[in-house]
């Protein structure tokens, strides 16, 4: 299992990515309120994404690595 | 002489032609708040009339390039002795790159710390998303023209 520094380090990767998101959402939109929605809204698509893919790729390298060598 | 060689010898050229570009498209309204988005995330915003606008880029960049400060022991802003990749990302920061390096240039590193890239990596994000309110502040500014070379504004009050 990863250690607690891992975790601490995936948490305080969130407020970064927030920020990203909320940046990212302005150019375009004159409107601040649905600046944040729209920059809120690409945050939990974006976080659910990456903890899916993440999950996903954890345990196929988990089961490539269990795998027989052929050779 | 290698890829990365050539990439390297070409980059002030092409900071160069940016610049040019830059020069060549915009207009002096658009320089000059460019050039304040740049000093100071907001500060162009600012100038231009859009205060709101102004407090949300401030408040999103300020706080986050802070942040990377304190999370790496104040000792991330450093254009060249430290890091010279990690310039690349804090020259968009303007002004604030400049007085945090002023500001933090005659600290040691005296202790390893776990959150020193983390902080980097918050700083950099933070410089380059200025990069963001600048171009908006660019479009902001851009008065377009029309065919008979009357600006859109006036045009719209003319009967």
């Amino acid at each position: 299992m990863p250690d607690a520094s891992f975790w601490i380090q995936c948490l305080l990767f969130l407020p970064l990515f927030l920020v990203i998101n909320l940046v990212a959402a302005v150019p375009g939109r004159t409107d601040l309120k649905e600046i944040a929605k729209v920059g809120m809204r690409h945050f939990y698509a974006g976080t659910a994404t990456l903890i899916v893919v993440s999950i996903v790729l954890y345990f196929l390298m988990g089961w490539l690595i269990d795998i027989e060598p052929l050779w | 002489m290698t890829f990365s060689e050539v990439i390297l010898n070409l980059f002030p050229v092409f900071i160069a032609a940016g610049v040019a570009y830059f020069l060549w498209k915009s207009n002096a309204r658009q320089r000059i708040a460019v050039v304040l988005a740049w000093a100071f995330p907001g500060a162009g915003h600012w100038w231009l009339g859009h205060q709101n606008r102004a407090k949300f880029f401030a408040f999103c960049l300020v706080p986050t390039f802070l942040a990377g400060m304190a999370l790496s022991g104040f000792l991330n802003i450093s254009p060249i002795e430290r890091h010279p990749i990690w310039a690349l990302a804090q020259a968009p920061g303007g002004l604030m790159t400049l007085v945090a390096w002023l500001a933090t240039m005659s600290l040691k590193v005296t202790s390893a710390n776990d959150y020193y890239l983390i902080g980097c990596l918050y700083s950099g994000s933070a410089c380059l998303l200025n990069l963001i309110a600048m171009c908006d502040v660019w479009d902001l500014a851009e008065t377009p023209k029309t065919d008979t070379g009357t600006t859109t504004d006036s045009a719209e009050e003319t009967p």
